[in-house]
């Protein structure tokens, strides 16, 4: 039921203009950046800046508008005799997917068609640590979209939850290891600070590519620790286990929250 | 009368070439050791070594020979003894592999020694596993060509001993002490103390040598005025390149590459005057170039590409001119510890550079700031470079760059380019 | 067919239905009635599943409706406002719901309502391009064409022209001829008259009155169910 259920999500979502134009900016962006920064070391940068800003806002709030817009079919299916549990699933999945095809196939597309002609293209390893950044990203934050347009009712409330969610994240989250890391500068931080970073999978995602972006400056730095602790399998486990958990702590509060849901 | 002084002094050349005889060495010949052919080679003999393996202590040359090599013979020396030793003119050694040199404390015994010689080459020569490999001291006109220096010292070496063991336990590659008018081309160093090392070396060349995997230095430079170094390629070594306590150095065509760590730099500057650096690429350093206190220098058209700094200059280095560089895709451009600019920059690309040009002319219309406040964050808190590239950072950067508060603001580019200087290779 | 015992619905603080027991057995037309606000709408989502009642027991063909949901396999629902998914066709609509129930599907009892709809020259387009009377058509169509032996119809006839409004009722006529129980809400009482077989009357959640339209007609002593039912409001606000 639940494949069922999923085939027609995608075939509804790629009828969907949001998607289309979601697959148009990063396939513009991704041409253009390639096309003006011709070191690719700057595309892999702005590319970057480009996921870790613009894919948790974009699914927050397509999500969101996707889970509003779809309350009619919803009301549909949930007269059907069908789980609920799978409703919410299928509708995840085939959000998270729809989006990560568009995106992914957004920023592959010009890779490819500029591999060739430039002299020095992005290595294979870290562009495709960038696309799988993008990924996690997306379904860690449809997921939470999802929770909060499960929990409020009302639209208003919804979007100004998940700008919040975002702000958080992206923003006041790494304002207040700023904070921490000068205010307590004579005590020892690393740890504390490596166990803060990795609680954000936005800066999971970020670290993960400024590892091989930026290793030279980082491996400036005395401790080296992070370099240490990401690159030990132990760190990197640690850390696809805590993108996982991001993933299924909102998908499950969600679900729970949406098998309780009155309509 | 012209004439005639010209043609007797043809007539005494062919004279010498005619009588020089050519000595064979080989395991089965009559002559079967090298010592034994130098004890009967005269002035401008050439002693021809085939190919085999000669274990013959500390073999020293007194007469101006050729040791020329056939098929790669191996001069062994048994990690007991400096292999070659040279204390005469116009000696050239040439197709010989020269491995396993002695070791010591207290002396510097290498694969090959040069010591008080005029024109002597060495070429096409192999050298493995010597404590130092080329060694030359007060030397003058010498060449060194087409060698492979392959020392014993491998970075992992670096992890546990750095300071301490690699001081003692490793010589340098190619090291020149006292010399003048040296040619250092085309060689590849690697695994040694230093690379290429020169103290006291004047008017002295060093092109097309590719230099790595040195425990310390690529190229270690002292005291070495007027020199050229020119189309090199200085890569992972431990610590860069250092070039120090001169005057009037070329710097040009060299690739510093991949000098990873804590005190790692492409290019260490330190006391240097009146030097030109042009159409070096510098890629992947921790630092690419660190300038303290230097001098009425020229740095022109390189490329600064992906390193952690790009350059690191030092309040005590002054009146310098930074002209048509690229900086790209460096995680900082610049950083410094003054909060006054003594030296010019102009004209340079940085690729952040986020302003317009209006007339079109190529020239950003909006005065460039290098120095950036998150970079100034990292020098006083550096675990803050773990927000590297988080959109706070890029918030508050683009803040102060719009509204300096923190930084020095006298530090800038006031006409960036708004394209890459495409610079000819 | 259809059993609930003691169900009770808060939303938040409101209590909308405050007890309702009620048992209904096939081959009969149901109206539930009542001001606005009396908890029909609630009512029906309960049984159907869409709303998660407080406290209280519901039973569908002896099946539990509370834990469960297959049961729904029994039901065909025809809310207050059709709402469909906005970008697919009609016919992409129709053969997605097709695909996904599949069981009890009855093409004859679809090409019947298409042709008595008129529906025909809408296969192709998009469901958000038609009209309000248009939409509630579709909404028809799709829950009698899987032949459900229990129907929710929450105001079926809203919108709807007068053809097709005798139309639909004759078709909900058709289905009690052969044994299946349909539970409607409507605001116009001649309807109800016309169609229903039996009435329950709610008022500020709890069932205030049930009974034959004959016999609450009579016992309210006015002619026609209009006014009985009208009497019967009254009288609530009084109380």
């Amino acid at each position: 039921m639940s494949i069922k259920l999923l085939k027609y999500e995608f075939f509804n979502m790629y009828r969907n203009k949001w998607i289309i134009f979601y697959f148009i900016f990063f396939l513009v962006l991704t041409t253009a950046l390639f096309y003006f920064a011709k070191s690719p070391a700057k595309v892999v940068a702005t590319l970057l800046q480009l996921i870790i800003l613009v894919i948790p806002l974009t699914s927050l709030i397509l999500g969101t508008i996707f889970m509003y817009d779809s309350r009619n079919f919803i009301e549909l299916l949930l007269s059907l005799p069908i789980k609920r549990s799978s409703i919410y699933i299928s509708k995840y999945l085939g959000t998270t997917i729809s989006l990560s095809i568009s995106f992914a196939l957004g920023v592959i597309i010009p890779y490819l068609f500029f591999i060739k002609s430039l002299e020095e293209p992005p290595e294979y390893f870290l562009y495709f640590s960038l696309v799988i950044a993008g990924i996690f990203l997306t379904f860690i934050f449809v997921a939470f979209a999802f929770l909060i347009a499960t929990f409020f009712e009302d639209r208003v409330k919804g979007f100004g939850s998940s700008i919040l969610v975002w702000l958080y994240t992206t923003l006041i989250y790494d304002g207040i290891i700023l904070f921490i890391i000068i205010y307590f500068k004579d005590y020892p931080l690393e740890k504390p600070v490596l166990l803060m970073s990795i609680l954000n999978p936005i800066d999971i995602a970020r670290i993960f590519v400024i590892l091989k972006l930026d290793i030279a400056a980082l491996l400036g730095y005395t401790g080296a620790v992070f370099q240490k602790f990401f690159d030990t399998k132990l760190g990197i486990s640690v850390s696809f286990g805590v993108l996982f958990v991001w993933i299924f702590f909102p998908l499950i509060v969600g679900l729970y929250k949406f098998r309780k849901k009155d309509f | 009368m012209k004439k005639l002084l010209c043609i007797k002094v043809l007539f005494l050349i062919t004279y010498t070439l005619s009588y020089a005889k050519t000595i064979t060495v080989c395991p089965d010949c009559k002559i079967s050791s090298i010592k034994k052919a130098l004890q009967i080679a005269e002035n401008g003999d050439t002693i021809l070594i085939k190919k085999g393996i000669y274990k013959e202590g500390n073999i020293v040359v007194k007469k101006s020979v050729k040791l020329i090599g056939e098929g790669y013979p191996v001069i062994d020396g048994q990690k007991k003894y400096e292999v070659i030793t040279v204390k005469a003119n116009n000696v050239v050694v040439k197709g010989l592999v020269i491995q396993n040199s002695g070791k010591s404390d207290i002396e510097d015994l290498a694969g090959i020694k040069f010591f008080k010689t005029k024109n002597c080459r060495i070429e096409d020569c192999i050298l493995r596993n010597n404590f130092w490999g080329i060694y030359f001291a007060a030397s003058k006109n010498g060449v060194i060509k087409n060698n492979k220096v392959f020392g014993p010292a491998k970075l992992e070496y670096l992890k546990s001993a750095f300071g301490t063991r690699i001081e003692t336990n490793f010589g340098n590659g190619i090291h020149l002490w006292h010399c003048k008018n040296m040619l250092v081309e085309s060689n590849h160093v690697k695994n040694h103390r230093d690379g290429i090392y020169f103290e006291f070396v004047k008017n002295s060349t060093i092109i097309n040598n590719i230099s790595e995997k040195n425990l310390r230095y690529g190229l270690h430079f002292m005291f070495s005025h007027k020199d050229n170094y020119i189309n090199n390629i200085f890569r992972n070594n431990g610590a860069g390149v250092a070039v120090m306590y001169t005057k009037f150095v070329y710097m040009a065509n060299n690739r510093f590459e991949y000098n990873w760590g804590m005190a790692s730099y492409g290019l260490l500057l330190k006391e240097i005057y009146d030097s030109y650096i042009y159409h070096n690429v510098i890629y992947k350093n921790t630092t690419g170039i660190f300038a303290d206190n230097t001098n009425r220098t020229v740095i022109k058209e390189n490329d600064f590409l992906e390193n952690g700094w790009a350059l690191r200059i030092w309040g005590n280095s002054q009146n310098n001119i930074f002209k048509h560089n690229n900086f790209i895709a460096n995680t900082f451009n610049v950083a410094t510890n003054s909060f006054e600019n003594p030296n010019t920059y102009t004209e340079n690309y940085w690729s952040d550079y986020k302003g317009y040009d209006l007339n079109g002319d190529g020239i950003g219309d909006v005065p460039y700031r290098p120095v950036s406040l998150f970079g100034y964050f990292t020098e006083n808190y550096p675990l803050s470079l773990v927000l590297t590239r988080s959109f706070f950072i890029y918030l508050l950067d683009y803040t102060e760059r719009n509204f300096p508060m923190i930084i020095p603001s006298k530090l800038m580019d006031k006409r960036p380019l708004m394209r890459r200087y495409e610079w000819s290779r | 067919m259809v059993k609930v015992k003691n169900l009770h619905k808060k939303f938040g603080k409101l209590e909308v239905l405050k007890g309702i027991n009620l048992e209904l057995t096939k081959g009969q037309v149901v109206a539930i009635l009542g001001p606005n606000g009396s908890g029909k709408t609630t009512l029906i989502k309960s049984i159907l599943g869409l709303v998660i009642p407080t406290s209280g027991e519901i039973y569908v063909k002896g099946e539990s409706a509370t834990h469960s949901w297959d049961y729904r396999k029994y039901i065909g629902y025809m809310p207050q406002t059709a709402v469909f998914p906005e970008n697919l066709t009609l016919k992409e609509l129709i053969n997605m719901l097709v695909d996904i129930r599949r069981e009890g599907y009855n093409p004859n009892i679809k090409e019947s309502f298409i042709k008595g709809f008129k529906l025909q020259q809408y296969m192709d387009k998009k469901l958000k391009t038609l009209s309000g009377g248009t939409k509630q058509k579709v909404s028809a169509l799709i829950t009698f064409m899987f032949d459900p032996e229990l129907y929710f119809l929450d105001e079926p006839t809203v919108g709807l022209d007068p053809i097709s409004s005798s139309f639909l009722k004759d078709k909900i006529r058709e289905q009690v001829e052969r044994n299946r129980l349909i539970v409607l809400t409507s605001h116009i009482m001649s309807e109800v008259e016309e169609i229903a077989d039996y009435i329950i009357f709610l008022l500020e959640g709890v069932i205030y009155v049930q009974g034959s339209v004959k016999e609450i007609i009579e016992n309210s002593g006015e002619k026609n169910l209009e006014r009985a039912i009208a009497k019967l409001m009254e009288r609530g606000y009084v109380y």
